[in-house]
């Protein structure tokens, strides 16, 4: 698979390509709020596992699945190891000891080295937060064209221009990963070095002139054809119907987000005085699963 | 190869993915790297600032049992108050504000919570016991005046309630002057249970005193007020150690000055008096380390020794006289720890032999026995034969390990029945009245090398 591929959105049959483009970023939007509005760690696991569900349900390739792989361990055990190392919230609770506080030089440095309890947990509610995001939005990368979801944003009044900005910069980053792939396999023919990441590493300085000089030609490409089409004229665009059933369902989600952002809410502002008898059950429910 | 290493990446992916099923349930697995006691239950109460083991004003929380529900009321020093029910699970939660919660007390039928606060207003709650609504409040800055300004907040220090649900509390401001003297404004406030004012003592000035204790016998109709000042100064107009109030209509019925002893200005008690339950005697210890034996007209029956200050190598030592109750058994006291009377900051070449203990004697001031804990007795709460004791700080063994903790103790004997370790020491306990539900508030502290001990919160624990 070339690296363009990799990050592109591709020719599929699945339920998720089949969605609106609208669809998309709306379930795109909602679980970034759920994400940043949850605060229990179970909660927040199982609608990591259930982002993970998706990518089951688009048959993402095992290639990608990998990369995905990759990507979801460096965010989730980097925020994981460092807050063990250096949380500094109380209460914590040392469980191990790396460093003694009386070990020569490092220990009075340090203070002693210790993995903490709390930590680890903190870490893995705000690990599993970025995942969540990382997943959804190559799940969403993976499984759109980027026309439909340059149609969604139209359709919900954006401005062309900023609409076209948009999804022109999506596609960007896989034009531009396949362009520096390209200059750094010209770079190695050229100077008749071996595969691998010293060559790479080489190569580096000389890439940012080529890549630039390509860069430029594709916008002067891109900008003459966006004019000769007339892309930014003031006509009526034909209006694409939403789905009856995934708007009824996105309207669902858009319920289940209010009902967590407003409880949660509620339960802030009790903590700040504004408690409400009746609404006992609400704040327990928050306590115990958002 | 690449294959390989994409398989070793998703196969590292699934075991993380079971790591954090592992570790946001409720099966954590701390305990393969802890050796922490896990009896009972134990419930965070949030951040607060850690304060110094050696504080003299230290960390915290109030803690009542609800015996109709078996639930648990705590109060915060982040002005939080919680239900919770006998497992742990929060019932309800309310904030009361930004003050720090300091004393607690039941109604009769265990409705309603009352709650005293320091905070620029000082506000005394009455709250719901049931859903945690507000059903009154009153500001004590309205009884002693406030001066946020230079940090002097009103503070409803103790709360009694008597028989038929009217609340009388102590209220109290700490006051210092420009020329660097030190002053009290004190006042005493009864309400009705709709929070009505019933009346105040003084009616119309405050009391330039430290008033800390208030207890009510409903038998003799009468309520007691200990004051706490340590300096005396000429001119003071409530300079004696205890007021004899009519409980109907706050009239001073008589008053009490107990004798002094060296190196003490006056005689002060800080936890006590308290009445008996049938209201005809009055227990109290003072900071002296003395223990009084009253009947309710006032009169001393007798007085012990229990921690007499003693000098040492030119320093005066004492452990202050804390806690007095008259229980079926006897008559008990507890000290606290050992201070120099100089500066309680500085160090003691030794430690009292009456420090941090829990003395009972029969009703003729006969010695039953003592019982000597490994740290301060913070709080002790009574059942059925048996007394609950928090066990908090040591400042001067600095023992973090054995002191901290609540214990059981048989009332007939003094025999430990049970002990619950904590890592932190332990601040508040109450115990319900058949002895099986004790609860206890656990505070962190940073010990002198710099290591920050135990965490505020709350434990619930069994016995039997």
């Amino acid at each position: 698979m070339s690296v363009r591929q990799l990050w592109e959105g591709a020719e599929g049959d699945n339920v998720i390509m089949h969605l609106d483009g609208r669809s998309k970023l709306f379930v795109l939007f909602s679980i970034a709020i759920l994400a940043i509005t949850i605060d229990n760690p179970r909660t927040l696991f199982l609608l990591f596992s259930g982002t993970l569900l998706l990518h089951f349900a688009a048959r993402t390739s095992i290639y990608k699945w990998q990369v995905m792989a990759v990507l979801l361990l460096l965010g989730l055990w980097g925020s994981m190891v460092s807050q063990a190392l250096f949380f500094a919230q109380t209460p914590r609770t040392p469980i191990f000891m790396l460093i003694s506080p009386d070990f020569p030089i490092l220990g009075p440095l340090t203070n002693g080295l210790f993995i903490y309890q709390e930590g680890i947990l903190y870490g893995a509610i705000q690990g599993l937060r970025a995942s969540i995001m990382l997943s959804m939005g190559l799940l969403i990368c993976w499984n759109s064209d980027p026309r439909q979801l340059l149609k969604a944003l139209m359709a919900w009044h954006l401005s062309p221009q900023v609409a076209f900005m948009l999804v022109t910069a999506l596609r960007f980053l896989p034009v531009l990963a396949a362009e520096a792939s390209e200059v750094i396999t010209a770079l190695r023919l050229r100077s008749n070095s071996k595969v691998g990441r010293q060559s790479i590493c080489r190569h580096l300085p000389y890439v940012v002139n080529p890549l630039l000089a390509r860069c430029l030609r594709r916008a002067q490409t891109l900008a003459l054809s966006v004019v000769s089409r007339g892309f930014f004229l003031a006509e009526n665009r034909k209006k694409v119907v939403w789905p009856m059933k995934e708007f009824s369902s996105c309207l669902v989600l858009a319920l289940v987000v209010l009902v967590t952002v407003g409880s949660k809410v509620a339960y802030l502002a009790s903590e700040q005085g504004l408690y409400v008898g009746f609404l006992r059950y609400l704040y327990d429910w928050t306590k115990l699963y958002l | 190869m690449k294959i390989v290493k994409g398989g070793i990446a998703l196969v590292v992916l699934f075991f993380t993915w079971c790591f954090l099923f592992w570790i946001t349930g409720d099966r954590t697995p701390w305990q393969f790297f802890s050796h922490k006691n896990t009896e009972g239950v134990e419930v965070y109460l949030g951040d607060i600032p850690i304060q110094n083991y050696d504080r003299m004003g230290f960390t915290r929380g109030v803690v009542r049992y609800v015996a109709k529900n078996n639930s648990w009321i705590v109060g915060t020093e982040r002005g939080e108050l919680f239900c919770f029910d006998g497992k742990g699970k929060q019932v309800w939660k309310r904030s009361l504000g930004i003050g720090k919660l300091v004393t607690i007390a039941l109604s009769k039928k265990e409705d309603l919570v009352y709650v005293g606060e320091q905070s620029p207003t000082g506000q005394l709650f009455a709250v719901d016991s049931n859903t945690g609504d507000m059903v009154w409040k009153y500001a004590a800055k309205a009884l002693v005046g406030a001066d946020p300004g230079s940090r002097s907040y009103p503070s409803v220090v103790h709360i009694a309630v008597d028989n038929e649900d009217n609340v009388y509390i102590t209220a109290y401001r700490y006051l210092l002057n420009q020329d660097g003297s030190r002053g009290y404004n004190g006042k005493i406030c009864s309400f009705s249970k709709d929070g009505a004012v019933n009346w105040q003592f003084p009616e119309k000035e405050v009391m330039d005193t430290w008033v800390n204790w208030c207890d009510v016998s409903n038998s003799a109709g009468e309520v007691v007020v200990a004051t706490s000042a340590y300096e005396t100064r000429p001119g003071m107009k409530y300079p004696k150690t205890m007021y004899f109030l009519n409980m109907k209509t706050g009239k001073l019925r008589h008053s009490l000055s107990l004798p002094v002893v060296v190196p003490f200005e006056n005689t002060v008690m800080r936890g006590s008096p308290n009445y008996s339950s049938d209201g005809k005697y009055l227990a109290g210890s003072s900071s002296d380390g003395r223990a009084f034996f009253l009947n309710s007209g006032g009169e001393v029956l007798w007085t012990r020794e229990l921690s007499l200050p003693q000098k040492v190598e030119g320093a005066w030592l004492n452990a202050s006289g804390r806690d007095g109750f008259v229980v079926p058994e006897g008559v008990v006291f507890t000290t606290i720890n050992t201070f120099n009377r100089e500066n309680w900051q500085l160090p003691t070449p030794v430690l009292h032999p009456g420090n941090n203990s829990l003395f009972l004697f029969d009703f003729m001031g006969n010695f039953k026995y003592k019982y000597k804990a490994d740290g301060t007795m913070e709080e002790i709460a009574f059942a059925k034969g048996i007394v609950a004791c928090a066990i908090g700080r040591n400042v001067r063994t600095h023992d973090y390990k054995l002191a901290h903790g609540a214990i059981l103790i048989k009332l007939s004997d003094g025999s430990l029945l049970k002990r619950f370790p904590t890592e932190g020491p332990v601040q508040a306990i109450d115990i319900s009245q058949d002895g099986k539900h004790i609860g206890g508030i656990e505070a962190p502290a940073v010990t002198p090398e710099g290591k920050v001990i135990g965490a505020y919160r709350f434990h619930i624990w069994q016995y039997e």
